[in-house]
């Protein structure tokens, strides 16, 4: 009685187990979900806010990028091109950015594009009624914005900021004004959003679907594909299994364990781009009563690690080494001549030993859960084999976020940072600078040339100084980089589309079927 | 039997109103909205001005207090995340959830019960050997596992139904069997045992003595008695499937009430979580009230006075 029962339970369980690990077997090339005038799109979150001065911009940009216009914009690799605006200049002092406007731009509803909308889109966000998430880059820059004539803008700046074409283009989306004035209310515009962009907003379903269709009377070119749906998937081996079933046409967000399987996949196109987003540890330094204060303690945590055997067993080879905090994607500011501290424990001991910690000492590491576990797994070993004992403290990314963007997070903390404007201040102003977000380091040397760079409008001295200051940094130990982690995509193989270099934002201006 | 109703009604609505104070304090310590909205670069002034926009730099009290007289206004605010009415957002991913609900019920009362009788009817057999097996699955492994499976058999392997998604029969089918075998593995299990007792009752052995069919015996004599604890189960198991759903909503993009709470929370989206908890917290009092007042009518043993 009992033997058979569990025989039959034995066969139940191989029958299961045996099916599960059944791969799939189906064509997808060149079988759009739902037609060839439709890109049905599956995202890992959805884009909750549709105003585009709300979102905070890793939502926003996956679909404002098609609805919404910019001064400036990005182009794959990150340069600046005009978009909205012809042309810019800068005075001598820095201190006024000049716009000549494009002319014969229409809005979706049909409103002409003017310096008006400019104006109002800029003070909409430095309004506080309007809740803006853009609001901060503004609000302690902009003094004033003239609207001389219908096609020219004039933006007054308290200091000179080298990068403020940059966050025109990353953070200052145009809307109508008299569109958005006659809303009743700020949160309207979310409901009903109105821009300039290659598609037009058309319905949206919370929690199921985003649809947009493209816009006749779009100023630039036209897109190919006539129909853009976003759908929601939360969970990745669910997105995995939507491309695979030829549901959707393409995914962001594949985990690079998945990267594999769907490769074998004929009917599927695999893209594995740089993300522009430096993982690495960072340390509180500040204290001058932590080990982390001595130079020699932090070389030592760089050298201990074998970052080449975590890129290729964590990441699967989906991961680039990193030098610094500014990964090589970047259109500028990244230094090529510097290498990685290479693994050399032997090295890492003696430099603890230098330091006055011959047995080591013992630590602390906050490691965000989103992240992959085997990383933190694996540093936190190769510090153990030169006596530092570091707790891994695995923890939620809402509480995570709560600590590391008020500094207690400490003393060590996995962390990672996209950049929504492509120019390396933000990054380094974040977590370099004396008083920046995530830093707790505070080194006068580098601070100063910080402090220099901020006023330089140019880009190759901008590019230099970053370089230098990036230098030091490495040199100085100021973190613990680790890698630059690849964004994969999925696609139909029948879809012909290039995913943004160094950033999450989406755009389909250029995607069309073969 | 009216003021019972009356009495029980109140009662219902100051249990709502009690969850609605815990989850509107709750959210609160779990963490700050504006951080996850500003950037990080925002300074703690630019916290500020936000919060003060979003009514957050009242003392709690305060906000419930303004919180309660927009509810009584039928106002839940509004989403954070969406810029939507909050209660608006809520309603719409009620109904998805009460579909799979309600479809992962019918499927466990459908296959719930009858293993369960067979197997009490004849023990040892084949039968109740298949159903052992079933609810041990159906319990053991949680619903997030069939759902994976679910996904790889018969969207991936044989490509029948899809692998998510919302919007025709064909997308309910596999969220429901997930779910439903779950909720179908307790019913087979009590359904089996009471069954068991009851057929072994003095009453069954009479019918049977009298001579009656085997097939009256069992189904108009012992299994409506045995059928009273599971119909109680069921309807508690119906609110555990409204709010219990997250996995299997998750797995397969099911936009329904269990995903959008996730969602909410894991945003800090407050009004949202309010409205969501406020909604399935009525609905879950509301199927209690109406067992209750069904067994009320049914027992003449309880007295409402």
């Amino acid at each position: 009685m009992i033997p058979s029962r569990f025989r039959l339970a034995l066969l139940g369980a191989a029958i299961l187990s045996s099916l599960s690990l059944t791969a799939p077997a189906q064509a997808i090339g060149g079988k759009p979900a739902v037609d060839k005038d439709t890109l049905v799109v599956a995202l890992s979150a959805e884009p909750g806010n549709l105003d585009p001065q709300v979102a905070p911009s890793v939502d926003s940009a996956k679909f404002a990028w098609n609805v919404f216009d910019t001064l400036y914009g990005f182009d794959r690799t990150g340069k600046l091109e005009p978009r909205l605006a012809l042309s810019h200049e800068v005075s001598a002092d820095g201190l006024t950015h000049s716009f000549r406007l494009r002319d014969g731009v229409t809005f979706h509803n049909g409103d002409p594009f003017t310096s008006a909308d400019v104006k109002y889109s800029l003070e909409r966000i430095l309004d506080p009624v309007t809740k803006s998430t853009r609001r901060p880059y503004f609000i302690n820059l902009v003094t004033s914005i003239d609207a001389p004539d219908a096609h020219s803008v004039v933006v007054h700046l308290s200091q000179p900021d080298g990068a403020f074409l940059n966050k025109v283009a990353g953070y200052l989306y145009i809307v109508p004004k008299a569109y958005t004035q006659a809303l009743p209310s700020p949160e309207a515009f979310a409901q009903a959003p109105i821009g300039t962009g290659p598609y037009k907003f058309v319905r949206h379903e919370v929690g199921r679907s985003l649809e947009l269709t493209r816009f006749d009377g779009f100023w630039g070119e036209r897109p190919a594909i006539r129909n853009i749906v976003f759908r929601f998937i939360a969970e990745p081996s669910s997105r995995v299994h939507a491309v695979l079933a030829g549901e959707v046409d393409l995914v962001t967000e594949v985990a690079a364990s998945d990267v594999d399987t769907l490769k074998t996949n004929h009917g599927l196109e695999v893209l594995s781009i740089p993300g522009g987003s430096p993982l690495h540890v960072r340390i509180y330094s500040k204290d001058p009563t932590s080990p982390l204060h001595n130079r020699d303690v932090r070389l030592a945590l760089n050298y201990a690690i074998d970052k080449d055997a975590i890129i290729k067993s964590v990441f699967r080879g989906l991961a680039s080494p990193l030098t610094s905090i500014i990964p090589s994607s970047y259109p500028y500011g990244a230094n090529p001549t510097l290498k990685p501290y290479p693994y050399d424990p032997q090295k890492a001991r003696q430099l603890l030993a230098q330091a006055g910690y011959p047995k080591g000492f013992e630590t602390s590491v906050y490691f965000p859960a989103v992240f992959a576990r085997g990383a933190g797994e694996a540093v936190v070993a190769y510090w153990g084999q030169i006596g530092v004992k570091a707790q891994l403290k695995v923890i939620d990314y809402v509480a995570f976020n709560r600590i590391n963007n008020v500094h207690q997070s400490g003393p060590l903390a996995f962390s990672e940072f996209g950049n929504a404007i492509y120019d390396p201040i933000h990054v380094i102003g974040g977590s370099v600078s004396r008083t920046g977000t995530w830093s707790d380091y505070d080194n006068p040397e580098i601070q100063a040339l910080i402090d220099r760079i901020e006023s330089v409008s140019d880009l190759e001295q901008r590019d230099a100084g970053f370089r230098e200051i990036l230098r030091r940094t490495q040199e100085d130990g100021q973190a613990i980089p680790l890698a630059e982690l690849a964004l994969n995509y999925a696609q139909d193989s029948a879809l012909q589309w290039q995913p943004q270099i160094g950033g999450w934002s989406l755009s389909f201006r250029q995607a069309a079927w073969k | 039997m009216l003021i019972y109703l009356l009495k029980r009604l109140a009662q219902s609505a100051i249990t709502v109103l009690f969850v609605v104070a815990i989850i509107f304090v709750v959210i609160r310590l779990i963490g700050d909205p504006t951080h996850l909205l500003l950037p990080p670069e925002a300074t703690e002034a630019d916290r500020v001005v936000l919060r003060h926009q979003m009514g957050l730099d009242r003392p709690v009290l305060v906000q419930f207090g303004a919180y309660l007289a927009q509810l009584a206004r039928g106002d839940f605010g509004i989403s954070y995340r969406f810029s939507l009415p909050a209660g608006q957002v809520a309603l719409h991913a009620l109904p998805p959830t009460l579909m799979l609900a309600s479809a992962a019920l019918v499927l466990a009362l459908g296959i719930g019960i009858p293993l369960g009788v067979a197997a009490a009817i004849w023990p040892g057999s084949v039968v109740d050997q298949f159903g052992q097996i079933f609810a041990v699955l159906g319990q053991a492994a949680p619903p997030f596992f069939f759902s994976l499976l679910f996904v790889k058999l018969f969207s991936l392997h044989w490509a029948w139904l899809p692998t998510g998604g919302y919007g025709t029969p064909a997308h309910l089918v596999l969220p429901a069997l997930a779910l439903g075998w779950f909720a179908a593995a307790g019913v087979a299990r009590l359904t089996r045992s009471s069954m068991t007792d009851v057929l072994g009752a003095e009453f069954v052995k009479f019918a049977r003595i009298k001579g009656l069919a085997e097939q009256e015996v069992i189904l108009r004599h012992a299994l409506r008695n045995a059928l009273l604890p599971v119909v109680t189960y069921v309807t508690l198991q119906f609110g555990l499937l409204i709010g219990g759903a997250v996995s299997v909503e998750v797995v397969f993009a099911w936009p329904g009430i269990g995903q959008l709470l996730y969602d909410s929370i894991n945003n800090l989206d407050y009004t949202v979580v309010q409205a969501a908890v406020t909604l399935t917290a009525a609905i879950f009092v509301l199927i209690n009230l109406l067992v209750d007042v069904a067994y009320a009518l049914i027992d003449p043993r309880i007295q409402h006075g």
